[in-house]
């Protein structure tokens, strides 16, 4: 049973569009990223979900009642702001109580509540302070626990790391899943970062120029992203077009450059017939001569990315990949010049949804 | 509630324009004591002023005044501006609220203060008596336009050049100095405004031969309505405001636009 | 060892950049303020001019004469009455001038802007014209029956305060426009998301955070109108004193240069507390 429903959610701003027709179901305590670059429509969905902007048109329900046309103060969805916006002439204390008070909470419930929000996230020494004596992860946390003390039913975050250091940054996502977990409540997390959003998501939800490309789990986006943006906004994916040679019983790809690619029958059969076969770099391996199925390139260009090495490999048909290869024990470091051959195993390749079936969807 | 408040500020604006809308309106109308609003249009009250030889005489001693000040005030200001913005110094917060203070002075003490002094050596109703006074007022105008114009610029412009070989001086005159240009002249417009409308210091230093215009302005309306200081004054205001709008937008504080 | 560096020796050419202004400053400022204070000191005999002798008794005269200090308490008074009217007036406008954009913003902005760019003296003659008893403000009420007989608004204080006001307003407005600005948008928004609607979020989160501006603002006001001379001299003529009229008066009619002294600098240093005061609390909310 969803407990955030969204449904043919639209913004247009005159006559560019920044957000078209998302539907999205989010169940209740889940925890789902908005993933996608900057200007694709994230922080906009996150904002009218908030109440801040008003749809074009579409819907918006939150458990049972629709929340479209609720104005932002009544909305009980609490949002942590990227500058975590904590009000500078407030202490700690304050800031907290400003949204208890604004909605006529008794003062020893305040109290009570203040207390606990400020002991979960672990602040109950710094009640007295102003935001401006406080560190980047402090304010952080104040600003989750001034939402939290509101008990809202729906909790947003809008690129809330991308102001720390990247040591508390990795810090400060397993607090904010544990803070998240220990209450309950559903959380949709806006982000810029592929990392981010597969360290902390139960989904997450891929948006490409307002539009969702994609929605399913880190490990399904990550293995089966379904169009080149999604394949290569996550991680990063060699590219094949071509079409799926007919008649052919074990499923064969032949590419447009003459390369022929084998692969499982049963993604052959879900393909359309002119496709791209995308696969990653990790699962690409070297391999001796005999290997029935290499394929024969030249290294081009060797680069050092820390525990991994990056291969730039010309194959003989004129196409190029990147292969990535662990450094182990044992493995020598190949070098530019060298002449290799490479496989994969046929289940990794993932047939993509081609750009132009995208572009022509839009219209 | 909004349209109240739109009503109210409809009111305020009212309020503020009022004496500039009743001097330009007064400039025009035809009766000889200035009444608003004015009957039947006339150009009478320009020609007046035009042909008063005490008021012509006062247009060209302020516009020497102003002239000869301004060329001062913005080179002192400019170097000043310079030396604040651009090096290291000890103290400097304290040099610049220094060197800004005397708007911060009521024009009445200084003027009190400039009088026993030029006293003493002789530089009261003297024409370098005035220029060194209005120099000292309107130097501080100079300074925080020049320091806002070169405060945007990007030092590293400047590193840029001497790291292409440019020597200082030639750093100095070909980057820096065209781009505070700018700040420059806003300065030396406001500059020039300032010390054309100052009345109080004038008053207290000029000798019966240096009447300014604001001086004599300040006299007639004391004593008499006559609709030709509206239309000295019209003149003022519309020169003001062509040449000190595109100053004040660009450097004070327009955020927004 | 020869220098590479490109800039001349640090140590010396932002002092020689700065000579001619701190000259300009000792010549006419230092100088003549210390002049001014020694002459404060100094005695006064009606014909024989100034007798150069150490004494306090202008500044006594001034502090407890009742006449010199009624004339202090009024000019307080005064300064009081104009800050609380330029407030009153100052905030709402600054309040639309901080919401318009575009140009609207540009129109609010030029009318806001014209009367700061006109002589101070030419918009008291405008008052002039306004308020006299055949002005245009009596002149249109008695042409409606509104008042049976002109009001009285020139040569008063109610006079002074209108005009000074409307001469002073344009700071209110900046200042206090600059410090609305200055407040993040996301402080609304965030405030609108814990559920605080208009009222709460404008005394709670605006008021409080506009409170730099407004205090800038109203001490702005307050020196201005301490200071102001053109205005009370024209829109009061000789009924109102104010400290600087009396100074003026002192200096020039008088020639009791000693007792303006010590008038002006007694202004000068209230003027220069209430500028310390101000600096003290802007820093003191920048650093706790």
């Amino acid at each position: 049973m969803a407990y955030l429903t969204l449904r043919k959610l639209n913004k247009r701003y005159g006559a560019t569009v920044a957000v078209e027709d998302i539907d999205l179901d989010v169940a209740a305590g889940e925890f789902v990223a908005l993933l996608g670059p900057s200007g694709c429509g994230k922080t906009t969905t996150l904002r009218m979900i908030a109440g801040f902007v008003p749809p074009t048109s579409g819907e918006i329900r939150i458990g049972d009642a629709d929340v479209t046309h609720l104005p932002a103060h009544r909305r009980n969805v609490g949002l942590v702001f990227q500058n975590y916006a904590l009000f500078p002439h407030m202490t700690v204390r304050a800031n907290i109580e400003f949204g208890l008070k604004a909605h006529h909470v008794d003062s020893a419930q305040t109290r009570e509540r203040v207390r606990s929000v400020l002991a979960l996230v672990g602040l109950s020494s710094q009640e007295d302070r102003y935001p401006r004596e406080l560190s980047g992860g402090q304010q952080q946390r104040v600003a989750l626990a001034r939402v939290l003390a509101l008990k809202p039913d729906l909790l947003l975050f809008d690129e809330p790391l991308s102001n720390l250091d990247a040591k508390l940054r990795v810090q400060m996502r397993q607090e904010i899943r544990r803070l998240q977990r220990e209450v309950g409540v559903t959380a949709l997390f806006v982000t810029h970062d592929q990392e981010e959003a597969m360290t902390m998501a139960d989904r997450i939800v891929v948006l490409d120029r307002g539009r969702i490309a994609q929605i399913g789990s880190p490990a399904e986006i990550y293995d089966r992203p379904r169009t080149r943006f999604v394949a290569n906004f996550i991680g990063i994916s060699n590219f094949f077009e071509g079409a799926l040679f007919p008649g052919s019983p074990f499923g064969l790809f032949r590419c447009s450059s003459g390369l022929e690619i084998a692969i499982p029958p049963e993604i052959a059969a879900a393909a359309s017939t002119a496709a791209t076969l995308a696969i990653r770099p990790e699962k690409i391996e070297f391999v001796s001569a005999e290997t029935p199925g290499s394929l024969p390139g030249a290294i081009r260009q060797a680069t050092q990315l820390g525990s991994t090495m990056e291969y730039l490999i010309d194959l003989a048909g004129g196409d190029r990949v990147i292969v990535h290869e662990q450094k182990r024990p044992r493995v020598p470091v190949r070098a530019a010049g060298e002449h290799v051959r490479i496989a994969w195993h046929p289940a990794d390749c993932v047939f993509l949804q081609s750009e132009k079936e995208r572009s022509d969807d839009r219209v | 509630m909004r349209i109240l408040l739109r009503f109210l500020n409809g009111a305020i604006l009212l309020y503020l324009a009022a004496p500039i809308l009743v001097v330009v309106a007064t400039a025009f109308g035809s009766s000889a004591y200035p009444i608003f609003p004015p009957q039947n249009f006339t150009l009478q009250w320009f020609h007046q002023f035009w042909g008063n030889p005490e008021l012509r005489d006062a247009l060209r001693i302020s516009a020497l005044l102003s002239s000869v000040s301004t060329i001062l005030a913005t080179s002192i200001g400019t170097l000043s501006a310079l030396a604040l913005v651009r090096y290291r110094l000890p103290g400097k917060t304290a040099i610049s609220a220094l060197l800004l203070s005397p708007i911060l002075f009521p024009a009445i003490v200084l003027a009190l203060a400039l009088l026993v002094a030029f006293q003493r050596v002789g530089l009261t109703q003297t024409f370098t008596g005035l220029v060194a006074a209005h120099t000292l007022l309107i130097t501080p105008f100079v300074i925080r336009l020049v320091m806002a114009s070169l405060a945007e610029f990007d030092p590293s412009l400047e590193e840029a050049a001497q790291n292409l070989g440019a020597t200082w001086s030639r750093t100095f005159f070909r980057i820096t100095l065209p781009l505070a240009l700018p700040g420059i002249l806003a300065g030396a417009v406001f500059a020039f405004i300032m010390s054309f409308d100052e009345l109080v210091v004038t008053l207290l230093l000029a000798g019966p031969e240096l009447q300014t215009l604001p001086i004599r302005i300040f006299n007639y309306v004391q004593y008499s309505s006559d609709p030709s200081i509206s239309a000295i004054s019209t003149c003022l205001i519309v020169v003001w405001l062509a040449i000190g709008i595109p100053v004040y937008t660009r450097f004070l504080s327009v955020k927004h636009l | 060892m020869q220098s590479w560096s490109a800039k001349p020796p640090r140590s010396l050419a932002p002092w020689a950049l700065l000579a001619p202004n701190l000259l300009l400053l000792l010549l006419c400022l230092a100088g003549p303020l210390l002049l001014l204070g020694r002459i404060s000191l100094m005695g006064y005999e009606a014909g024989h001019g100034m007798i150069p002798i150490w004494q306090l008794s202008n500044y006594s005269k001034f502090f407890f004469d009742p006449f010199y200090r009624a004339i202090l308490g009024g000019t307080f008074l005064l300064g009081a009455e104009v800050t609380a009217l330029c407030l009153l007036l100052g905030f709402p406008l600054a309040f639309a001038l901080s919401r318009a954009r575009g140009l609207q913003r540009a129109i609010l902005y030029f009318c806001i802007l014209m009367p700061l760019l006109t002589s101070t003296v030419v918009r008291t003659f405008g008052w002039m014209i306004l308020l006299g008893n055949n002005g245009f403000i009596n002149h249109t009420l008695l042409r409606f029956h509104l008042i049976a007989s002109p009001l009285h608004l020139m040569y008063n204080v109610t006079g002074v305060i209108i005009a000074l006001g409307e001469v002073l307003l344009p700071f209110m407005v900046l200042s206090i426009d600059t410090s609305l600005l200055n407040i993040n948008p996301s402080y609304y928004e965030a405030a609108r998301n814990l559920g605080a609607r208009g009222p709460r979020i404008f005394f709670r989160i605006t008021l409080p955070l506009a409170l730099p501006g407004i205090v800038s603002g109203c001490v702005l006001v307050f020196t201005g109108t301490l200071s102001a001379f053109v205005t009370p001299t024209l829109i009061a003529g000789a009924r109102i004193k104010v400290m600087s009229t009396i100074i003026y008066q002192q200096a020039m009619a008088l020639l009791d240069w000693p007792f303006g002294s010590a008038i002006a600098f007694t202004l000068l240093l209230a003027i220069l507390i209430l500028f310390a005061a101000t600096l003290r609390f802007s820093e003191r909310r920048r650093t706790s």
